[in-house]
């Protein structure tokens, strides 16, 4: 548990579950048993492929969908049959959904109006907002006079306005293009930081997730895969789905052949052999090895090594790095980047060429087999 | 070889353009200008420019002299008119209401029979109109319901609301239901929302549905001819009295004027649609 949950949560979700009616009549499981409680102040990322459910979660708690099964808390207090309107939560919808026929003030003073704030205090409170994201002396444009960046802007802004205890985010930056999305990013971070204000923030991209989240919840199939911070869901994938899903990995299906004094010997099932650090593995346990590509080098390591040895079939420069691919002995493909320190030389890496891929025993990854 | 061909094509297209527009256009040219004939015996003959004919439909002094019959159909017609007024505004305010709140049920609700009763909203407009006349008599007679002004407003609402259902229907289809969604997340009530959201975002549809409600009900011959009373006459229903006893040279004049005030109302219907905001669907990514 994170030290965020300590603290009491601004949302708790207790077996939740959700079904869709298709078409057709049958039943869609949307979200199949989800537990989640994000703290006070906590910045939240549901990351998964699409249709995993992070949209049918984050309507769950703003209230456009009903849950089937399981309770749902904002705040301590129960929620599952109150209406949106009476929520204290804003969302930030994917296509902004600003008012078209608004200007950018009344859409951002909106949930002021709707409270009844006098205009006065209104319009303060509306400069402060557009103020907040970089928009400040807008007031009078309409939407449709706005780029793509700065609508997001005024979508944020008409969320923040009025300081909910919960602001929701459903793939906000998709839209926007590459280089605006990674400013975006760092501004969305330094204002949740800021303002103190818990975000549960969607996205399928996960180095918007790594980059952005203090915890990440990685979701497939409506089930929750694993809930942690990203180096915890980056060093320690919880299964072979997030080892996939989130950065690059080298996944082994292996056995454990042998136990020495204090190291393991692990036999993939093409043949391919493995070391890791004893720890209390039993012999015959079947597991899965995880190694990331950055965790390969070209010479021995300092700490305790072992190498897979191989013909290296591709070799491409991605700018500082050099990615290759290589084929092991027993056939098995293994991706690793090696950093371009100007030492190596290159016609190591040159395809064809045989090499050996260092790896330090304690940077192997162990997932245990999932029972069926 | 092929130009040519093109070019017979485009020449074959323009004439068969302009024989449609001719055939569309010169009948309501020719009463236009036989309007301001002022040959009194036969109107086809023309006899010099005159406004006589509109001088004599609003019992103004002419050079026709004021003889009893002119003044009499003058009073007529203005009556006529003023039914017909009194009957396309309750008509428009009535099936305007009626049609667009259908229209916003069957968009935003969820039930059963769902698409049953959008068919049914649609039946009216294809059924013949001779046949919703001659059920709409059967009905009022079968009720006791005189037949009147009364009469004549429930027979035409019966098919406006289809109408104004079908103009609201499109605008709300056009619209991002997002955008209902957002105003009620940032705590707006249903009432606050419609208030300030749909209906500003629906509002060139309803009046659009306004305008055509309004045109149709004002130009209503058949079913209002089954369903009217002595009293309630109309004005199709007495210019189609007035021709039957012998075509006057003042029907010119009066198609004339009812051409003016459609083209008048026709072009606040287009520039309401000029000044709505451009797009009110936002794309959507991913
Ligand atoms: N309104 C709906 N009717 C039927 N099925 C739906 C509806 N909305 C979502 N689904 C289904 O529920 C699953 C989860 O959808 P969603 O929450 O939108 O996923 P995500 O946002 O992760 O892409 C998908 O299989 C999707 O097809
Ligand atoms: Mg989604």
């Amino acid at each position: 548990m994170s030290v965020y949950t300590r603290i009491a949560p601004v949302v708790e979700i207790r077996g939740a579950v959700k079904h869709y009616r298709a078409p057709e009549g049958h039943l869609v499981p949307a979200l199949d048993g989800i537990d989640l409680s994000v703290g006070a102040n906590e910045f939240v990322t549901l990351l998964g492929p699409s249709g995993c459910g992070k949209t049918t979660l984050l309507r769950v708690i703003s209230g456009f969908e009903q849950l089937d099964d399981g309770e749902l808390l904002i705040q301590q207090t129960q929620m599952n049959s109150v209406p949106a309107h009476q929520r204290p939560v804003h969302t930030v919808f994917q296509s902004y959904a600003l008012f078209p026929h608004m200007s950018v003030g009344d859409n951002v003073g909106y949930a002021l109006e709707v409270r009844g704030v006098g205009k006065a205090e209104r319009r303060t409170r509306i400069a402060e907002a557009l103020e907040l994201v970089g928009l400040g002396g807008l007031e009078r444009r309409k939407p449709g006079q706005l780029s793509g960046g700065q609508q997001q802007r005024v979508a944020l802004a008409r969320a923040l306005v009025d300081r909910p205890a919960l602001l929701l985010l459903d793939e906000p930056l998709s839209a926007l293009d590459r280089q605006l999305r990674q400013s975006m990013q760092r501004e969305l971070k330094k204002l949740q930081h800021e303002l103190g204000i818990a975000f549960v923030f969607v996205t399928h991209d996960q180095e918007e997730a790594l980059t952005m989240s203090d915890r990440i919840v990685v979701l497939n199939g409506g089930h929750i895969q694993q809930i942690g911070t990203p180096t915890e869901i980056y060093d320690r994938p919880a299964n072979a789905f997030v080892a996939g899903f989130i950065g690059e990995s080298n996944l082994f299906e292996v056995s454990v052949s042998a136990g020495n004094a204090d190291t393991a010997d692990l036999l993939s099932e093409r043949g391919d052999l493995l070391q890791v650090p004893r720890r209390d593995l039993q012999v015959g346990q079947k597991l899965q090895a995880m190694l990331r590509p950055e965790q390969f080098q070209l010479d021995r390591p300092q700490a305790q090594g072992a190498a897979l040895e191989g013909k290296v079939e591709q070799t491409l420069f991605i700018g500082k790095d050099f990615e290759v691919s290589l084929r092991t002995v027993h056939g098995s493909q293994v991706k690793a980047v090696i950093r371009d320190t100007g030492r190596h030389d290159l016609h190591r890496l040159q395809p064809g060429s045989s090499l050996q891929l260092w790896y330090a025993l304690d940077a192997v990854h162990l997932i245990p087999e999932v029972k069926p | 070889m092929n130009s040519l061909l093109a070019r017979l094509g485009r020449g074959l297209l323009g004439g068969y353009s302009l024989a449609f527009f001719i055939f569309l256009y010169l009948p309501i040219a020719l009463i236009v200008v036989y309007s301001f004939n002022s040959n009194p015996i036969n109107m086809m003959i023309w006899n010099g420019a005159s406004l006589d004919w509109y001088r004599s439909l609003f019992g103004l002094s002419n050079s026709l002299g004021s003889s009893k019959m002119y003044v009499e159909s003058s009073d007529q017609l203005l009556a006529a008119l003023r039914t017909s007024l009194t009957i396309a505004l309750s008509t428009t305010a009535i099936s305007t209401v009626a049609g667009t709140f259908m229209a916003l049920a069957l968009a935003r609700y969820r039930f059963r029979l769902q698409g049953f009763y959008r068919v049914l909203m649609f039946m009216p407009m294809l059924m013949p109109d001779i046949v919703l006349g001659i059920a709409l008599l059967i009905f009022f007679v079968g009720i006791g319901m005189p037949l009147g002004k009364a009469s004549i407003i429930i027979g035409h609402c019966t098919f406006l609301i289809s109408y104004v259902f079908l103009v609201v229907s499109a605008r709300l289809a056009g619209m991002d239901t997002r955008l209902e969604e957002a105003s009620a997340d940032l705590g707006a009530s249903p009432m606050h929302t419609f208030r300030r959201i749909t209906l500003p975002l629906i509002l060139p549809g309803v009046i659009g549905g306004a305008l055509l409600a309004f045109i149709i009900s004002m130009d209503d011959l058949v079913i209002t001819y089954f369903i009217s009373g002595v009293d309630s006459t109309t004005l199709p229903v007495y210019i189609y009295g007035m021709i039957r006893r012998g075509i006057k040279p003042e029907i010119n004049a009066i198609a004339t004027l009812l051409l003016i005030a459609s083209f008048i109302i026709a072009a606040v219907g287009l520039y309401l649609r000029s000044r709505q905001p451009a797009t009110t669907k936002e794309d959507t990514h991913g």
